[in-house]
């Protein structure tokens, strides 16, 4: 049975078709990449499945049990966890806050009165331990608003990998990251997600080939193949609507930030 | 918030605070300022820390102190025996209560939503208290004796002391409370979901779940103040569920600053007193108050806390100095200004005779105390207009190394 499944799943804002029926499985402990020109609704998928949107028909089943519908709340506590192309962070709240709220809930406090966050000591000594893989440590107390670019993209990564999320949805975690930069977080990706499943939107094509175990290529709402990255690269269909020459600039294709 | 030392600062201050004032009046200003402070902490636990703007949070503190007034009613009648000191819980069981009926209405959504729900209650709320005669007393409100509960521990709340004493034990552990809801996860989990409800939501919480804890906290501190204040004046009418003390406490909020603990401690005790003050030499204190307001908002939206900070922070940095020369450059100007505007305010508010300040004399009717007046504040304002620039200046110059600092 697959982790994540997607069965003939549409949605449309007003007029515009933005998804027609999208089916798409992502097994437990598979690295899945969706690659697809700007504009092709992969945000959208991401939407749809984090219970931000509702799709307009289709079904989405995570471990087995229908999720469309669900308030996102609801399926953030069954075990999705995501990040945003665009930083959704608390920009008022200091960076080790930050990651202290995504810990709550999976560490059994949700919205407690009887704790008292100074004292819990296994709370805190894993917010410890996410900023310094995360490469945030010196940074720990400043207002997550007044963070430099990369540093936000550092930690919007963290509040996608705190919790113990069985699938994590990454959208273009790396864009407008120096090398190096992304390197770190790459490494970080792939550490946190050995034993959990991960969705992730990229754009840059050494990233999708280096992570991902299989891919699905998505164009203008639709899904044209659902394949292993080096058959995805070998399929015509893909290179005409969307690889082309990024397959043959691998190594730096243009990047989206 | 705070380390313990500070908390037994504050249990010290407030245990020999009534011994410098002795007067049966200024004890009862330092009542008000106590009630004020709890109030005031209260709504900022809805403004700073859920960010949720509310019109009605008088409701909880009326209906608290409806409940408290009432208690102490019956007690006089014989009908109920309940220690004077037990009145605060049941006033904070009572905005608890409200808070639970109302809220779960309004905190669904925030933001525009939500001010405008509270709004709504709140005039609700006041216009009913006018028509249910039975709870609410009608025009009269509701009467009771302080001391006619039993007495605990041989004190029956006769005198202004022991009144005071009784507050400022509940406010103290009421400040407590609030202090520490911001240190649980739910309080925590306010401010996340005032920054950012969406992201809240897809780490799995309920932000309608979380408001509504922080708006049951609030009400529940309010019903608990109003209590406090029932019990100070021994009568409650529909004024304290009223807009205008809804009003009152956003104005002691934003003057002391929605983004500090302190902040509203600040605000709270500053307008107690001015109103207080004021009241004794003009009879156009709410006017100031709301000019107080409109120049808050405009000129300091952090509050005095906020720029008590900075300047501290400036201190720290030894550049508090070259700020000294443009401040005094515009300290004269800005209080002759401010004097003038005050005198014209003053001038306009009189039907005849004369306007007695200090030496000076100005006749209401005559043309001269008019212009005099008005020419000496343009004058005023042309100079402070050349002066400010050079101190908006110097005091931007410190900024680049302020931000290591600036952290609530
Ligand atoms: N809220 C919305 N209302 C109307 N149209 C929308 C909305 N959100 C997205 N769209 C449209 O849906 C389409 C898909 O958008 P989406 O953000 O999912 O693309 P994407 O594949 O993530 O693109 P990119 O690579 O640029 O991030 C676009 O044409 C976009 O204009
Ligand atoms: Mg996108």
């Amino acid at each position: 049975m697959s982790l994540l499944r997607l069965d003939r799943v549409s949605m449309q804002f007003g007029r515009t078709r933005v998804l027609q029926d999208v089916s798409l499985r992502v097994e437990a402990g598979e690295c899945h990449a969706i690659i697809g020109p700007n504009g092709a609704g992969k945000s959208t998928l991401f939407h749809l499945i984090s219970g931000l949107l509702t799709p307009a028909s289709g079904r989405i089943e995570f471990a087995g049990e229908p999720i469309h519908g669900l308030p996102s709340e609801q399926i953030a506590r069954r075990g999705i966890a995501r990040s945003f192309q665009i930083s959704q962070l608390f920009p008022r709240l200091s960076v080790a806050e930050n990651l202290r709220c995504a810990l709550l809930w999976p560490m059994g406090y949700g919205c407690s009165l009887r704790h008292l966050l100074g004292r819990e000591k296994a709370l805190n000594a894993r917010v410890d331990a996410l900023l310094e893989a995360l490469g945030l440590q010196a940074l720990r107390e400043v207002p997550a608003g007044e963070l430099a670019y990369a540093a936000q993209r550092a930690l919007e990564l963290g509040l996608a990998i705190a919790g113990d999320a069985r699938l994590i949805l990454l959208d273009e975690p790396v864009a407008g990251m120096s090398h190096s930069e992304a390197a770190a977080a790459l490494a970080l990706i792939r550490r946190v997600t050995a034993e959990r499943a991960l969705l992730l939107v990229e754009h840059d094509m050494s990233v999708v080939f280096e992570l991902a175990d299989r891919i699905t290529v998505l164009a203008q709402g639709e899904v044209i193949a659902t394949d292993t990255p080096a058959r995805i690269r070998a399929n015509p269909r893909v290179q005409e609507v969307y690889l082309g020459s990024t397959v043959a600039a691998e190594a730096g294709g243009p990047r989206d930030a | 918030m705070g380390s313990r030392g500070a908390w037994v600062a504050v249990a010290v201050l407030l245990g020999v605070l009534p011994l410098s004032f002795d007067s049966v009046l200024s004890l009862g200003i330092l009542n008000q300022m106590l009630i004020a402070v709890l109030f005031a902490l209260s709504y900022n636990t809805l403004l700073g820390q859920g960010g949720l703007l509310s019109f009605g949070h008088a409701v909880y503190f009326g209906l608290g102190g409806y409940v408290a007034a009432h208690a102490m009613r019956l007690g006089e009648l014989g009908s109920l025996s309940l220690p004077l000191v037990l009145l605060p819980l049941a006033g904070a069981t009572g905005g608890l209560l409200a808070a639970l009926l109302l809220g779960s209405m309004s905190t669904r959504r925030g933001g525009t939503a939500f001010t405008m729900i509270s709004l709504g209650l709140g005039e609700l709320l006041a216009a009913a208290a006018l028509i249910l005669v039975a709870f609410f007393g009608g025009e009269a409100g509701i009467s009771g004796d302080r001391t006619a509960g039993p007495a605990l521990l041989g004190q029956s709340f006769a005198s202004e002391t022991a009144v005071y004493y009784h507050a400022a034990v509940w406010v103290f552990l009421g400040t407590l409370c609030l202090a520490a809801f911001r240190q649980t996860p739910a309080g925590r989990l306010a401010m996340a979901v005032r920054d950012n409800p969406l992201r809240a939501q897809c780490l799995g919480y309920s932000p309608a779940r979380v408001r509504l804890i922080c708006f049951l906290v609030a009400g529940t501190f309010a019903g608990m103040a109003g209590a406090l204040f029932a019990i100070h004046n021994e009568i409650i009418t529909s004024q304290a569920l009223g807009t205008a003390n809804a009003g009152q406490v956003l104005l002691m909020c934003f003057l002391g600053g929605t983004g500090y603990f302190l902040g509203p401690v600040l605000g709270a005790v500053l307008l107690t007193l001015c109103t207080a003050l004021l009241s004794d030499y003009t009879t156009l204190s709410t006017l100031y108050l709301g000019l107080l307001f409109v120049g808050c908002v405009m000129f300091l939206p952090g509050g005095l806390s906020e720029l008590l900070l900075q300047l501290h922070v400036r201190w720290r940095q030894r550049t508090l100095r070259t700020l000294a020369r443009p401040l005094a450059r515009c300290a004269l100007p800005t209080a002759i200004l401010l004097s003038c505007g005050v005198l014209l305010l003053e001038l306009a508010a009189r039907e005849g005779g004369i306007l007695r300040v200090a030496a000076l004399e100005l006749p209401a009717r005559s043309g001269w105390s008019w212009f005099g007046l008005a020419g000496a504040a343009l004058v005023a304002a042309v100079l402070l207009r050349r002066e400010l620039p050079a101190l908006q200046q110097a005091w931007r110059a410190a900024d680049a190394a302020y931000d290591r600092w600036s952290r609530p």
